[in-house]
């Protein structure tokens, strides 16, 4: 019955799926072994390192100068130098990170960079791009310029900030192109290579970026102008305000305004058809608004949208003569629920009795 | 047909049941290889420090909690020390029995809190919002009793940030847990929903509501399970979150757009899988809509849970498990096959119903059919041993995989003897354990196929790890 001799298909299948399964479960097993192996020998490596290396690269940054004798950095712990040197490079301002420089071109880093550079292994391509980048090595420029351009989200941006290190001013007009097209860079990403640069190096090329962007990239960019904290921007801005027909555009300069020169393009946005428009405007009235702007508020206190009123009800609280007494006097008078109920919320969130 | 035909077809058709499943999992896991490794590989720059931050989304945290006063204070106050830079925690007293608002009012000086309240979703009324005048980004909301989903629901309302992280009362997280889970939401804009992997906390230690040290735990129950997390979390979702078709996002951690939720409906309350049939219904709804999204799936160990130590809460907690598989597939059955399906249609959603739904009645009839044939002398020795072969060594190898998995990763167990050990539960957890859990599921799906209530049941918490 069912199935009997040892010639039996069924059999032979079974036998020799267990049989491969239990081969491979072996191979499996002796992988484990291997790696948790090499885990214990490199953990006694990173410690062997961190007791040599760490205390001598933290002494060179105080040091005048870099000792003549340095340790032998073996090529199994050039990966752990570099983590451990860039993450020092990057919590250091000033001359600690020249002497850093000096340092890892006395261990010929530099050139190992390179070879990582063009290696097959992600993760030292993307350390040996952070690193050229620290080195502000110019000799790298066309190749991390061409990185940036690649289809790898990852490597593409750490070669940004790469240049951005080598050469701010240069390579920011070549990065702003990238910046407005492409979608795959995170906006916190891109906002820290701007802060990186410094309002004076990033403003101009943004502002230039900005003014001839499609208005889709050109909504996304205009946030960055708070990210540099640039006035510089205003007079983009305020053209903006007065010229496009983008709800977004307009939206976002409402967002970056911070010059009262654009009030009165603020005061007619409150009354915009999009809700996304008036939420901005409310939020601006709040910055730059003035007495005679607490009608207009109260009356966005009603609005149909729930973020409209919120904002609405906020920029009342910000406004500096609209004190706990003022905001309940206007809280208690209002007929409709709901702009009581807002700014009954925004009074015990910014106004603690 | 003969009686020996039939012997001999049923024989075949198990045996090439196993394989196939078996086989769809090898698949899954040479995919996580290669995703792991990729991730593991770009996941070195982060370590370096500023490694870009700024801008990040902010996040409400909503936390539905339920008869929880011995333990959510120590909950709260770890939530409110992640390392993030800007986020809320929304708790929702669902009606508890207990002290758990009692507790919330004192240990965090509540004081109640005029919320302009929206009802986006509808829900079990909510009788009154508090703000803590300690923390001001702590809110705790108190509903009527609605069950879990129409906590969430609750908390979805009160948000006020673009995305939201439902999390568990009795979940551990770590203090990066949100940094991580964000990342997705940060590299491609069209992510609409990430989980993270979801760890056995048993046997580690815990100080302040964090971990602080991983152990494995005596009991050998909760060793298998931490085996059994291993494979669900490290090849289970990281194979099909490349594709795409990542159905199930598990409810004791994972960040969604808020939005994108309630323009879907929100958590359905008439369901114990209320986490997987949202993230079913989100696939469904947007492939619908022609919309691109991405549902995905970061797999670092971000959130650790009590697992259970006794048959009966593991029992139950499988049954229930079982069931809300039920009920999220069964709900969304517009998905399966659809034209606009995609690979969550066409490939994950299938494999949920042939392998994960009907699964449990084909192996427990399989071992059935196997071990009865062979005592009424139908089924020779060597053919029931053949299939035991196959599918106990099919279930080692998709075990020890997953260790390996775990090896190349975050090997997060330091110490060599644990590595030996969980080698033995991979090992010994396919005789008995597993076929154990075919027959609770098998229940859970005949209670669901029978129309019976599912329960949620009390689970025995003892606590092994040390509390802080």
């Amino acid at each position: 019955m069912g199935s009997g001799t040892a010639t039996d298909p069924f059999l032979a299948a079974a036998v020799w799926t267990g049989a491969v399964t239990f081969a491979l479960t072996l191979v499996l097993i002796l992988q484990i072994g291997a790696l948790r192996g090499l885990l214990i020998l490199r953990e006694r490596r990173r410690r062997r390192f961190a007791a040599e290396w760490q205390p001598f690269v933290t002494q060179v940054t105080f040091e005048d100068r870099v000792p003549r004798d340095l340790p032998t950095l073996h090529k199994r712990d050039i990966f752990t130098f570099l983590n451990y040197w860039n993450s020092l490079h990057d919590s250091l301002r000033g001359a600690p990170k020249e002497k850093l420089n000096v340092l890892a071109r006395r261990l010929r880093l530099d050139r190992t960079v390179w070879k990582m550079l063009h290696g097959s292994r992600v993760r030292e391509r993307l350390i040996a791009i952070v690193t050229l980048g620290h080195l502000r090595d110019y000799a790298a420029w066309d190749t991390l310029l061409e990185l940036t351009r690649s289809g790898h989200p990852l490597e593409s941006i750490v070669a940004a900030r790469a240049l951005v290190h080598i050469d701010g001013k240069n390579a920011l007009p070549l990065l702003l192109p990238l910046i407005r097209d492409r979608n795959d860079w995170p906006p916190s990403k891109i906002a820290s290579i701007l802060r990186e640069s410094g309002p004076d190096v990033a403003s101009g090329p943004l502002i230039e970026t900005i003014r001839t962007a499609p208005p889709a990239q050109a909504a996304r960019l205009l946030r960055y102008l708070d990210v540099v904290h640039t006035e510089a921007g205003t007079p983009l801005v305020l053209e903006l305000l007065g010229a496009s027909d983008s709800d977004q555009v307009i939206a976002a300069c409402l967002q970056v305004l911070r010059s009262p020169a654009g009030l009165e393009s603020v005061r007619r946005h409150t009354r915009h058809p999009q809700w996304f428009v008036r939420v901005q405007a409310a939020s601006a009235l709040g910055r730059l608004g003035t007495r005679e702007d607490m009608d207009t508020l109260v009356a966005m206190l009603g609005d149909r949208e729930w973020w409209v009123r919120y904002r609405a009800a906020q920029a009342l609280a910000r406004l500096p003569f609209a004190d706990r007494r003022t905001l309940e006097a206007i809280r208690d008078g209002q007929q409709d629920r709901y702009a009581r109920d807002i700014l009954a919320q925004v009074i015990a969130e910014t106004r603690p009795a | 047909m003969s009686a020996n035909e039939l012997i001999h077809f049923s024989e075949w058709v198990f045996l090439l049941y196993f394989i196939i499943l078996n086989g769809g999992y090898i698949t899954l896991n040479v995919i996580s290889i290669v995703g792991l490794t990729r991730y593991m590989e770009s996941s070195s720059i982060d370590s370096l420090p500023q490694a870009f931050s700024g801008l990040e989304p902010p996040v409400s945290i909503v936390v539905p909690a339920y008869n929880e006063a011995a333990t959510i204070a120590a909950s709260v106050r770890a939530l409110i020390q992640l390392e993030y830079p800007e986020f809320e925690v929304l708790v929702v007293n669902d009606g508890s029995r207990d002290d758990t608002l009692e507790v919330l009012s004192r240990e965090f000086s509540l004081v109640p809190f005029p919320e302009a309240y929206r009802v986006r979703l509808k829900t079990k009324p909510v009788r009154g919002v508090y703000q803590s005048a300690t923390y001001p980004n702590l809110r705790v909301l108190d509903k009527e009793n609605g069950g879990k989903a129409d906590s969430l629901n609750a908390g979805i309302n009160s948000a006020r940030y673009p995305l939201f992280c439902g999390v568990d009362a009795d979940s551990l997280l770590q203090r990066n847990s949100l940094q991580r889970v964000i990342q997705p939401f940060l590299e491609d804009q069209r992510t609409v929903a990430c989980g993270g992997t979801v760890r056995v906390a048993n046997g580690c230690e815990v100080r302040g509501g964090f971990l602080e040290k991983t152990g494995l735990p005596s009991n050998l129950l909760a060793l298998f399970q931490i085996a059994e997390y291993l494979r669900a979390f490290l090849f289970g979702r990281m194979g099909w979150s490349p594709m795409n078709a990542l159905l199930i996002i598990s409810g004791a951690f994972g960040v969604f757009h808020k939005e994108t939720v309630i323009e879907a409906g929100g958590y359905r309350t008439d369901t114990v899988g209320e986490d997987m049939e949202l993230v079913v219904r989100l696939h469904r709804f947007l492939r619908a809509g022609g919309r691109t999204y991405r549902i995905t799936f970061v797999p670092d160990p971000i959130c650790w849970t009590e697992a259970p130590e006794d048959l009966r809460t593991l029992k139950n907690q499988r049954v229930r498990w079982q069931q809300g598989l039920a009920e999220s597939l069964t709900l969304n059955l517009g998905l399966l096959f659809n034209p606009k399906g995609g690979t969550a249609g066409w490939l994950a959603f299938p494999f949920m119903v042939f392998f994960e739904l009907l699964g449990p009645l084909l192996e427990v009839l399989g071992y059935g059919f196997f071990i009865l044939g062979y005592s009424l002398g139908a089924v020779p020795s060597n053919a029931l041993l053949a299939f035991l072969g196959v599918s106990i060594g099919l279930g080692m190898l998709l075990s020890v995989s997953a260790l390996l998995l775990e090896e190349l990763s975050f090997h997060i167990y330091p110490k060599t003897r644990h590595v030996a050990l969980l080698l033995l539960a991979a090992f010994l957890e396919n005789f008995g354990y597993r076929q154990l859990n075919a027959v609770w599921r098998l229940v859970g799906l005949f209670r669901w196929a029978t129309g019976r209530q599912a329960r949620w049941g009390e689970m025995k918490r003892t606590a092994t790890w040390k509390r802080g």
